[in-house]
């Protein structure tokens, strides 16, 4: 007994010793630490690329999708005063600005941004934008022919969709975004009505992009709201989509571009630019132009795949992204939730 | 020895020996089982311990100018309400039994039942609830399919705590049912005897299922948890979420209250300690065995229908993600591991203290289990992120406690005990006084009471606790987002946050790797375990 | 000696709301076997317990040797440094060790351990566990752990409950002799009239937890004033016990 007791001490040692102190004994300035809110898939051979080709060890730290938990946006927030993360590679540019309110994030003008659109950064420099998603329709080629193709984001309210069209709950992720450009495009009373026919047209509810994407795929709806990286994922699975690029004609397609933030008293903020000057090479653009992502270069003259529409080829809808944050934190303690409410 | 007269007539050899010997001060046992100043502050320390890392957020509260109770979040907590009943009733109705003819009976399948009542375990709600539409599509919408989803996940705990209620019952008791009234009889008395542990188990983890957002999202269906979910990922109002959560908390400590009451002091009779030998197993015959199976059948079709689900696109067309699968599930083994069992035991030291601290007592099993209704219901979210700003605060030498794995065990550890506590109450209550009072009288110290008599009787129940608690644990994705430290990601946060735009086959792929990982080690420490008991 | 033994002062011990011994006082010399007899519920064990250390009286004093072992709310001198070997009604062996180690765990060496299963008939039983022994053999195992530590007192709280009357008597003969050979003091608590003629000498009545009656044996015997003792003068004619006229009795 008394030998087993031993054993047990011991055993407790070890492994006190492994999740307390030799997790730490490695840490140092050859590292940096990126929290993203990019999926797994596409950021991970990003960061392993990177560590390859310096030698700094990436620490990652992938999000999970909004409505699954409260996030890496939150866990950055609550670490202000002593942040455990170097950089924050954001899917989109409303949670790079949500961090630059709240006093998380720090200015950095990379040289490596040159040749990216201005457009699609923050003018004070605390988050820039490159390679992007863009917010698309898809539709169900065995429930919609290509003749009767979706062409616009209204078409969702078309009656001749009915019931058969669905969107992903707009308080989270890219289509609150979305929700809060199209409040930003069309203006306030326009875009409450669209949100209220898609209501009254039996729209669905899904809970998330990746939702829309299988209930389109799987044909239990005919037509529905995701973003690019959704949609060519559901492509290669073989599904029977197509991806339309919306109001080619009109307001214009929501581009999202990524947007690389350093955070502010971050451990290694060297490390952290090194690692924001490696995502805004064109390399870079060109490694997530040719992944599953099929992210869209925001630089002209980035080679892409065959699949992957340029930049050149969309009419981008013209909305300024510093300042949707604050339309969304409006619209979420709004309208929205309370379209949301009566959605479910 | 000293030679005494006595009153009546002449000597007589008496022995007295000195009143204080000159032994060395042992440390009675008799604190175990005698009214103690270190209880209530043992136990408060315990509860507090749990909620400290809330207080950030909990103070953030009170200043906070959004209104918690309107329309939409009552309708929202009446649905959790709902739900959460459905969920105990369904998982008691089904639990109860299937324990009871674990404990009781051999009939064909039965190890194989054992095995697989531990699987909805390993997976959080919401990849059980995405498996389910994956079968059967929109038809399961609404209060019903997250009920359905929940019994599955609680009806484990109900089943191990009817089981482990059931090996408690001495063979001269079931004997004795049996003469009277042949198995009807031996069945109603097990049941009787499991149904309040039984019944605790499945409010509890009802009590663990109210702060989970999942199912509810998959089904349309707005939750209490889904409305903090939305507090803190959408509006970022960390105040307002905790203001909901304790709205939550307060409102399902109520409710709970008459369950707390009535379980809690019979959470175990006591056994006569002369009664200790155990039963053996029979063979369940005619229309038993034939009920038995059935009900297992069902049960084993309810666990294995959403894993199916989840994990056919992986069969259908998707081999090539195997590799994939593997390297993740390797990438993250240790951590995984590590997790689990850190938790694991954590969370057995600590409710086996609570229980100790606990001890007889009907009043303060009342408010250990009311108090523990009210920490399982609390979103993880409160205390991580709480936690994160303690840690934000303090200097950075405290990095390797607080920000490592350690914590992470530690977190996860103080979120599960609770259920751990709920096993060692039961398990405490069940060693007989009379134990405790021989080896005071006879000259027992704690210690060596502790490690040759109470250790090994808590034993069974620790170990269950631990696996119980270890699988809890994996499935909090919530707290291993927040807290796992940069690099350090267990395998199921790696199949979550993968599977946002991860082809179907390779988030199937994980979920089987995953599932069947985990059930090959568990069948070998069953085997393990029955090995050496026999 | 005067003042050898326990003496129970004024003690009165309550469940909750429910008051079990109401002022009990009471000498309990060395070398007097007395055995405690009353209904189901009147305190016979509570007082057992109370003398053993394992709880404390609400209020009054309990005294050992002349000196305080209990006070209100307080155990002054710790069961274990009482000298006292206790058969507990359920036994209390613990199951998961074998008899010897059941016998040894506390203050007994081996030798003395194993001395004491000899003592009770059980040697051979020396590595077999509780679950695995009859009901006689594991009275006979409770037995030589109470005496394994050469205790001053023996306390026998309803040993033989459920026991066959040839394994009682069995029992009971063993128990007389070990008290005569090793010096015991027993402290009876029984139903049984049979192991009252057989181990006491001194007869205490408890009735809803006062003391109603107490005497020695054969004085109880000759003028009964309890139903306790009515009934055990009743069961001493049947057996055609002479004792209830004066003769002597157990105490040698």
């Amino acid at each position: 007994m008394n030998r087993l007791l031993l054993i047990g001490v011991a055993a407790l040692v070890v492994i006190l010793a492994l999740t307390v102190w030799w997790p730490w004994s490695g840490r140092g300035a050859g590292e940096v630490v990126v929290y993203t809110s990019v999926d797994d898939v596409f950021a991970r051979p990003i960061a392993e690329a990177f560590q390859k080709e310096t030698g700094v060890t990436v620490r990652l730290v992938p999000d999970t999708e909004e409505t699954k938990s409260t996030g890496l946006v939150n866990r950055l927030i609550a670490e202000k005063n002593r942040p455990q993360a170097d950089v924050f590679w954001s899917g989109d540019p409303v949670r790079a600005e949500i961090l630059k309110k709240q006093g998380v994030a720090k200015p950095y003008r990379s040289q490596q941004a040159e040749g990216l659109p201005p457009e699609f950064s923050d003018t004070e420099g605390y988050w820039t934008g490159f390679s992007a998603r863009a917010r698309v329709l898809i539709y169900n080629t065995n429930s919609i022919a290509a003749v009767d193709a979706p062409r616009s984001v209204m078409d969702l309210t078309d009656p001749r969709f009915q019931g058969r069209a669905c969107i992903a709950n707009p308080l989270f992720g890219t289509t609150s975004m979305h929700a809060a450009a199209l409040f930003a495009a069309l203006g306030e009373q326009d875009a409450r009505r669209f949100f209220e026919d898609f209501l009254a047209n039996d729209g669905q509810l899904a809970s998330s992009n990746g939702d829309v994407r299988r209930l389109v795929a799987d044909g239990r709806c005919a037509l529905g709201v995701t973003d690019t990286d959704d949609a060519n994922v559901a492509r290669m699975e073989g599904k029977p989509v197509e991806i339309v690029y919306p109001d080619a004609e009109g307001m214009g397609t929501l581009i999202i571009p990524n947007a690389a933030v350093l955070i502010a008293n971050g451990p290694n903020p060297d490390r952290g630019k090194q690692f924001i000057d490696y995502l805004l090479r064109p390399q870079t653009e060109q490694a997530l132009a040719e992944s599953a992502a099929a992210q869209i270069p925001l630089r002209g003259g980035v080679l892409s795949p065959e699949g992957v529409v340029t930049l050149e080829r969309i009419h981008p809808m013209d909305v300024e992204y510093t300042t949707l944050a604050d339309r969304l934190e409006m619209l979420s303690r709004g309208f929205l939730k309370d379209w949301v409410d009566r959605a479910r | 020895m000293i030679v005494l007269g006595n009153q009546d007539n002449g000597t007589r050899n008496v022995k007295v020996w000195p009143i204080r010997r000159k032994e060395k001060q042992l440390v009675s046992p008799l604190i175990l089982e005698l009214p103690g100043f270190w209880r209530w502050p043992t136990i408060s320390a315990l509860f507090l311990l749990t909620l400290v890392p809330a207080l950030p957020l909990l103070t953030e509260a009170s200043g906070t100018a959004a209104t918690v109770a309107g329309n939409v979040f009552a309708a929202a907590l009446g649905n959790t309400l709902v739900v959460a009943a459905m969920a105990t009733i369904t998982a008691f109705a089904f639990g109860l039994p299937i324990g009871v003819a674990l404990s009781v009976y051999e009939f064909p399948g039965r190890r194989f039942l054992g095995s697989a009542l531990v699987l909805p375990l390993l997976l959080p709600p919401f990849l059980l609830a995405l498996g389910w539409t994956m079968l059967l599509g929109p038809s399961l919408a609404g209060p019903f399919g997250a009920a359905l989803v929940f019994s599955v996940w609680i009806m484990p705990l109900v089943a191990f705590a009817a089981y482990a209620a059931g090996k408690g019952l001495s063979a001269t008791a079931i004997e004795a049912a049996r003469l009277a009234g042949g198995e009807r009889r031996v069945v109603i008395l097990m049941a009787r005897y499991a149904s309040v542990p039984g019944l605790a188990a499945a409010g509890l983890g009802a009590a663990l299922s109210i702060s989970d957002p999942g199912p509810g999202q998959v089904f349309g269906l707005p939750t209490a948890a889904s409305e903090i979910l939305t507090s803190f990922a959408a509006l970022n109002d960390f105040g307002l979420a905790a203001r909901q959560s304790l709205l939550v908390a307060v409102v399902i400590v109520f409710v709970a209250a008459p369950l707390a009451w009535f379980t809690a002091p019979r959470m175990a009779r006591a056994l006569m300690a002369r009664e200790v030998r155990q039963s053996h197993r029979r063979c369940a015959r005619g229309l038993l065995s034939l009920a038995t199976f059935g009900l297992g059948f069902l049960i084993v079709t309810a666990v294995l229908l959403p894993i199916l689900g989840l994990t056919f696109p992986a069969t259908s067309n998707g081999a090539e993600w195997f590799p994939r699968a593997l390297s993740e599930a390797a990438r993250t083994a240790g951590n995984t591991v590590l997790y689990a069992s850190g938790a694991g035991l954590i969370a057995v030291f600590l409710g086996f203290v609570l229980a100790l601290a606990v001890g007889r007592d009907a009043g303060r099993q009342r408010f250990v289990i009311a108090a523990c209704f009210f920490v399982l219901c609390l979103p993880p979210a409160l205390l991580n992120l709480g936690l994160i700003r303690i840690t934000a605060a303090v200097p950075a030498w405290t990095d390797p406690i607080f920000r490592s794995q350690f914590a992470m065990c530690l977190v996860l550890g103080l979120r599960v005990f609770p259920i751990a506590a709920v096993l060692a109450l039961r398990s405490w209550a069940s060693a007989a006084p009379s134990w405790t009072h021989a080896a005071a009288l006879h000259g027992v110290s704690l210690p060596v009471y502790a490690r040759r008599i109470l250790v090994p009787h808590l034993l069974p129940a620790a170990t269950a606790a631990f696996m119980l608690c270890g699988l809890l644990a994996l499935a909090d994705i919530g707290t291993a987002l927040l807290l796992h430290p940069p690099g350090a990601a267990s395998f199921p946060l790696a199949i979550f946050t993968v599977m946002a735009n991860a082809p179907e086959a390779l988030v199937a792929w994980l979920a089987l790797v995953y599932v069947g990982t985990a059930a090959i080690f568990l069948l070998g420490a069953s085997r393990l375990v029955e090995g050496r008991r026999t | 000696m005067k003042g050898d033994g326990f003496e129970l002062r004024a003690i009165s011990k309550s469940y909750g709301k429910q008051a079990i011994l109401s002022d009990i006082s009471l000498e309990l010399p060395c070398g007097r076997h007395t055995a405690l007899l009353g209904p189901s519920g009147c305190g016979k064990s509570t007082i057992l317990r109370l003398l053993a250390g394992i709880e404390a009286p609400d209020s009054g004093e309990i005294r050992l040797h002349g000196a305080i072992a209990s006070a209100a709310m307080r155990i002054v001198i710790a069961p274990h440094q009482r000298t006292i070997g206790m058969v507990f009604q359920d036994l209390a062996l613990w199951p998961n060790l074998v008899a010897l180690d059941n016998v040894r765990l506390g203050r007994a060496t081996e030798k003395a351990a194993r001395e004491a299963l000899a003592l009770c008939g059980i040697e051979a039983l020396a590595q077999r566990r509780p679950g695995e022994l009859s009901g006689g053999q594991q009275q006979r195992v409770a037995l030589a752990r109470a005496i394994a530590a050469e205790p001053s007192f023996l306390f026998l709280d309803e040993p033989f409950t459920g026991l066959d009357w040839t394994t009682k008597s069995a029992l009971l003969d063993m128990i007389s002799r070990l008290a005569r050979e090793l010096g015991l003091t027993i402290i009876l608590v029984s139903h049984d009239p049979a192991e009252v003629l057989a181990l006491g000498s001194y007869v205490v009545v408890l009735e809803q937890g006062r003391i109603t009656e107490a005497g020695a044996l054969a004085e109880v015997l000759e003028a009964p004033k309890s139903d306790a003792t009515r009934h055990l003068r009743t069961y001493a004619i049947g057996l055609g016990d002479t004792r209830y006229k004066g003769a002597e009795n157990a105490e040698t």
